[in-house]
């Protein structure tokens, strides 16, 4: 017969590097238009790494998100990244993004400055427009910069990094260290079906609490969200190259007949994600980063779920109907 | 507040992505390529006794084969221990042994078969904990078990007074856990289209997740200067970790520079699956002491990882999963034990939350455990453990913006769960008195 259980679980995710040392560079251009380019090798992936660094570059630059260019095509043109992994990338290049930006309006000031006859000191950014701060009147729009510079043989780029807090060396006896100054944290409830006829366990509901710190873009979060919780479910329930390892290695997968991930049919009937955005300070506007902790919480929520329904613990990965159903079977002979 | 930030702006890429516009490393194409295929190890663990690629250079159509002596620097990966061709020991079924640029695909598979490599057969250990048994067989010259720091097998997390703690608890609560060998499974297979540009500069269009992650690495396999390598793509199908580590770069560019044509090597599904990095399996063995009222008095873990043939990211992993098994609770009594050990399996890659997620799973299945040891519920457990804000890490640091009373207090909410009034106003920001 179909038995429901539900299952809770709460953890928590770094952001970045273990032990820091990750940098990552920016620069922003001007174009003759007054648009503006981004430079940074980090990958998109599927993550959404692109409106990350559009959003955070148009909330500095208090301009529209549409104004931004952002090149990461290739390694000739594109700023250095360390890698685009560790969900490092929201934290540590909208960092360098802001240190990019506060560089480049320092240059318009003294840019907008000069042809005013005016110090840069006396010189103020708004909205994408650079004028005398006690005359605000007299300045000029990021498209007339534009025209002015790159026409006028000027460069206006703005340059920036940011580097994680590098750990302190671990100790060999205590293991201290410094994993990240940032942690982002993640609670789950699952509930599920087992069949404790056949083992096989079915995801009816999964809910989600993330504090990611500020949520740079809601679409997107709960878009990865949802993404982890497909990768979650195959992690708890399917996903195994070698089902006999440690014994043996073989069979081993090598299509998607014998390495089973989710499908649609395995998605829950109900999912629904939160969000407490808990503002770090050492984030770009107090974000966290999110990506790999979104993935975390599921398969142990699962397999707590299914001994709330049937009183076995899976204790080795993936929960598979042979084995759900072989636990039953031992539970029952006992 | 914000002007830009938290606005639920559409992808910058999302339309392109959906209606097919995307170009992908995969799409690209160039006048004049060439296939390569790879002849790769048979055997889990072997010596390879002799290889003869005489004929395969002269089947029709074939441009370029070549072995571990056509190499450069033959060892690559975050810890650079692995080797770009097949040395005399091969430690992992699928391992490269050599590789054939060709017109077509099928030329290169009819020169693949004039390949003569003669292999001994050796004997492989998979079991990670047979592995570190003093009889087991030996698959690196430096032994199967990882030294930390060059000198220890156990990589120490130590706080307070783990005995004190034991004495201190009603009840002792055990549980061994294990993950398996899992696959990234990326839309996108790994690919590289690598050219020779008219500069002399070596191109990559790459499927690579960190163009200057890898960089260094590859050029240092081809013993080029950086501003003589470029790397094309950072959009790409779908990684998950994969990408982290080098599979088709460094024998596309090999390739690309032997016959001076562009060199076009895309893994099938089945290579995908079967000879790239995976997450490979860890062992948890948790001993926990557990107050009647719940609170967890002292914490023993031991962890096991295998890390496969090749170093890759397995010690990062090693590392990161000791500093955060513990998981997001306060205990003040805590020993974490790690090894790290080598099988003949593939080497362990990066792969959504490696490391950290293996762990997590062990501990909050344990967590339950622990709470049934007691009779308390699994919702309370969490609160009476849980990390408060400027609590100090299992290793030393202290936690800002901590929130999993509030994250749990948040999924309780959606799931509609009523907490019981003292966790319904529990704050990370006050400790309980």
């Amino acid at each position: 017969m179909i038995r429901t259980g539900r299952g809770i679980s709460t953890i928590y995710y770094p952001s970045g590097f273990n032990g820091g040392r990750d940098p990552d560079l920016v620069s922003l251009r001007i174009k003759p238009d007054g648009t503006i380019d981004v430079s940074n090798a980090s990958c998109e992936m599927g993550q959404g790494l692109k409106n990350v660094v559009v959003q955070i570059t148009a909330e500095r630059l208090e301009i529209e998100p549409g104004q931004i260019n952002f090149d990461n095509t290739n390694s000739d043109t594109a700023a250095f990244s360390m890698d685009t992994a560790g969900t490092r990338s929201t934290v540590i290049v909208g960092n360098a993004i802001l240190a990019a930006a506060d560089d480049l309006i320092g240059k318009l000031k003294t840019f907008v400055g000069e042809k005013l006859g005016v110090p840069a000191a006396e010189m103020s950014y708004e909205k994408g427009r650079t004028f005398i701060t006690t005359q605000p009147e007299k300045g000029m729009t990021l498209a007339e910069i534009g025209a002015a510079s790159n026409y006028g043989g000027v460069f206006l780029m703005g340059t920036g990094g940011y580097l994680p807090e590098p750990a302190p060396p671990r100790d060999p006896e205590t293991g201290a260290t410094l994993p990240s100054k940032i942690m982002a944290y993640g609670s789950c409830v699952a509930d599920v079906e087992v069949d404790d006829e056949t083992g096989v366990v079915r995801v009816i509901n999964l809910y989600n609490c993330y504090d990611m710190g500020t949520v740079i873009n809601p679409l997107q979060a709960e878009a990865q969200a949802d993404g982890g919780n497909i990768q979650g479910i195959g992690m708890a329930l399917f996903e195994d190259l070698a089902p006999r390892f440690p014994e043996r290695m073989e069979p081993y997968a090598d299509s998607f007949t014998d390495y089973i991930i989710p499908t649609f049919m395995d998605m829950p009937q109900h999912s629904a994600t939160s969000f407490y955005e808990n503002y770090d300070p050492n984030g770009p506007y107090g974000a966290k980063g999110c990506g790999e902790m979104v993935v975390d919480t599921q398969s142990p929520a699962i397999v707590n779920a299914i001994y709330d329904a049937v009183g076995v613990v899976v204790d080795s990965l993936p929960a598979t109907p042979e084995k759900v159903l072989r636990l039953i079977k031992e539970k029952k002979s006992k | 507040m914000f002007n830009a930030i938290g606005k639920p702006i559409p992808r910058y890429d999302g339309l392109g992505h959906v209606t097919g516009r995307t170009i992908y490393v995969s799409d690209v194409t160039m006048p004049g390529t060439l296939t390569c295929k790879v002849l790769r190890c048979p055997y889990y663990r072997a010596r390879i006794v002799s290889l003869d690629v005489t004929q395969a250079k002269r089947m029709p159509g074939v441009y370029g084969v070549i072995t571990r002596e056509d190499v450069p620097y033959n060892r690559f990966a975050m810890v650079p221990d692995n080797h770009v061709l097949a040395e005399e020991i091969t430690r992992y079924r699928g391992q490269p042994v050599a590789a054939v640029a060709a017109v077509s695909k099928e030329a290169a598979l009819d020169a693949l078969a004039k390949i003569k490599v003669e292999y001994e057969e050796l004997e492989p250990v998979f079991d990670p904990e047979k592995a570190m048994e003093p009889d087991a067989p030996q698959i690196r010259p430096e032994g199967n078990v990882h030294l930390f720091d060059g000198t220890s097998p156990v990589r120490r997390v130590r706080r307070g007074d783990i005995e004190k703690g034991f004495a201190e608890a009603d009840v002792i609560v055990e549980g061994r856990y294990t993950t398996p060998c899992e696959e990234h499974a990326p839309l996108e297979c790994c690919s590289t289209l690598a050219y020779v540009d008219e500069s002399g500069k070596l191109v990559l269009y790459s499927k690579t997740q960190g163009v200057y992650f890898v960089m260094g690495d590859l050029a240092n396999v081809f013993q080029l200067p950086m501003n003589k390598l470029k790397f094309i793509g950072n959009t790409i199908g779908g990684s998950f970790g994969s990408g982290n580590s080098v599979a088709t770069d460094h024998i596309a560019g090999l390739l690309a520079l032997k016959t001076g044509k562009p060199v076009r090597y895309t893994l099938t599904r089945a290579e995908e699956m079967m000879f790239t990095t995976i997450s490979t399996p860890w062992i948890f063995k948790i001993k926990d002491g557990v107050r009647r009222d719940g609170k967890i008095t002292a914490r023993h873990v031991e962890v096991i990882h295998d890390c496969g043939a090749f170093t890759e990211l397995g010690l990062y992993a090693a590392e990161k999963n000791a500093n955060l098994v513990a998981g997001a609770n306060l205990i003040e009594n805590l020993a974490v034990d790690t090894h790290m050990v080598f099988t003949n399996k593939l080497p362990s890659g990066s792969r959504r939350g490696f490391g950290v997620n293996v762990g997590q799973f062990a501990e909050q299945v344990q967590l339950d455990r622990d709470a049934r040891a007691v009779g308390i519920s699994p919702m309370a457990i969490r609160f009476i453990n849980a990390f408060h804000e400027d609590d100090i890490s299992h290793v030393g640091n202290r936690l800002r913006a901590v929130s999993t009373i509030e994250t749990l207090q948040g999924v309780a909410d959606l799931a509609g769960i009523s907490l019981e009034e003292q966790y319904r106003t529990m704050s990370s920001k006050e400790v309980e008195k």
